[in-house]
Formats: C-alpha cells, structure tokens, sequence
C-alpha cells in the first residue's frame, strides 16, 4: 500500500529527529547544571562532584554525542542508565505512580534513550555520513 | 551469520542490536501509551492524586477532550491497535498542548525554562510511532497476522 511505503521510507528519518530533539532536551539539563544557562532556580549551578553535578557531566557530553549522532548507540544506553538512576534516587521514593512521583519526564528520557541504544542514529547523523565512506 | 572477518569494529553489536529493534519499539510503544493514560485518568477521575487544573472537568471542554484523547489513545497505544492513528492523535494533542493551552512560547523558548518539556519528548516521541508503528507485540501484528 502507498501510505505504508511513505511511512517506512520516512520512518528512519523520523528516528534521527526523534535523536536530535531527545538530545538537545536532555542537554539543556546538562547545561543548566553545568553552565547556569538556560538558568533555572532548582537546577543550576551545582557544587562540582555532587551527584547533580555527575549526572551533569553525562548529559552534557551525551547529549553532545547523540545531537550529532557520534557514538550514537554508547550515548544512548549509557544515558538511558544515567536517567534510569535518576528515577529511583529522585523521583521513585515520592510514590508509585509517575502523577504521585513527578517522574514521567525519567522515564520517556529512559526508555527513548533505550529504544535509540537499539535502533541507532538514522539516516541524518555523522555515524551514518562516517558509514557510508 | 556472516564471517567475523568481513565485521569493522563495533559493526557485530550493531548487527545484534539491530536484530532487537522492533521489540525495543514495542517496548517504547507500552511505555509511552501508559504514561499517556495516566495523564487522561488523573484528569477524568483524579486517580492517583487530584490535578487542580481538571477540577470542574467537562467533556466539550480542552481540558476534557485532552483527558479523552489521553485515555482512548493511551490504552489503544499501550495495546498496540490502531497505533499509528492514535499516535497522530496524541501528537497532535500535545502539540495543541504546547502552543494553545499552555502556551509555552509565551513563557520562553528553552522548554526547561517555559516547563514544557515533557509535552516536546511526548510529541515527538508519538510522531514517531506514527511513522514506525506498533512493533511485533501489538494488537495490529496480531491482527495482520490472521488477515
């Protein structure tokens, strides 16, 4: 059928921005905590080697790696650990349920950073572009 | 399976992962289809705790139709029938959410200072099930299994 043709032709493309958009919005965490910017009043600015401050550095440099699709599927699943860990330590005591416990943004990040861990870049990233050479 | 020989470095990882993709998919799919629904039933039924903006919820109202697209979309997508639909739905949905009801732009560009990124990862995370689909543990491959 013609519509199932366009959607398997589109749906690798779909995945690297899917990788583009997950990358730069667990970015912004890297560099809030990181850099103070963008600023935000919980998060920015953390004592170096405190646990914020380690979970910084991984969002930071993973989410450099997937926005341009290098070592995409390392990133990936070490970013899907990274925010794993962040869901039991701080958001898993707080209650059961994601509504109780505020965690459904932990969780996304885990199981998207997982699922791309397992489908790779896509079409539109430096992992392909080195591929194909 | 290929001779190791003709394998670059790193490149029989990626063969094996390869071969786990469309079950990591249905694996995102009921994930993201139950996160979903626990959106629409904290509206409709205040369940696990009451969300103060669905107070006085109504059905003709935006946040009532959200409520019912994020129950019948959720479960449908959580079971994997009609995935691609209900994930158009849905994605649409939380687009509407980002720009109209909660009008984040007002509030600024970066999504962590506006607070909408959760509605920018389930929007694009959905968009994408429209185009990849429900994956092998679904309803739909079930479904097109017997036809």
């Amino acid at each position: 059928m013609k519509l199932d043709d366009i959607c398997a032709a589109w749906a690798p493309r779909l995945l690297s921005v899917l990788r583009i958009i997950s990358a730069l919005v667990i970015l912004q965490y890297g560099l809030t905590k990181l850099f103070g910017f963008p600023y935000s009043e919980d998060l920015s600015f953390q004592p170096a080697f405190s646990l914020y401050w380690d979970a910084a550095i991984f969002e930071f440099v993973g989410g450099t790696l997937l926005l341009i699709g290098v070592f995409t599927r390392y990133a990936a699943f070490v970013l899907s650990g990274e925010t794993a860990a962040a869901y039991f330590i701080d958001h898993a005591p707080h209650g059961f349920f994601p509504m109780l416990n505020d965690g459904d943004l932990p969780v996304m990040f885990s199981f998207v950073f997982l699922f791309i861990a397992a489908a790779g870049a896509g079409p539109w990233s430096v992992d392909a572009l080195l591929k194909k050479k | 399976m290929l001779p190791a020989t003709s394998f670059k470095r790193g490149d029989l990882m990626e063969a094996t992962l390869d071969t786990y993709r469309p079950q990591m998919l249905s694996i995102l799919r009921i994930v993201m289809g139950l996160l979903f629904l626990s959106h629409g039933i904290q509206k409709w039924f205040a369940f696990p705790v009451a969300m103060p903006a669905a107070a006085n919820i109504t059905l003709f109202s935006m946040i009532g139709a959200a409520g019912c697209i994020e129950i019948v979309g959720g479960a449908l997508c959580a079971v994997g029938l009609f995935t691609r639909v209900a994930a158009l739905l849905m994605s649409g949905e939380m687009a509407v959410a980002y720009w109209f009801y909660a009008n984040r732009p007002a509030r600024g560009f970066i999504p962590l200072q506006n607070g909408g990124t959760a509605e920018v990862l389930y929007c694009f995370i959905f968009l994408y099930l429209v185009f990849a689909g429900g994956g092998p543990w679904s309803l739909d491959a079930l479904l097109r299994k017997k036809a």
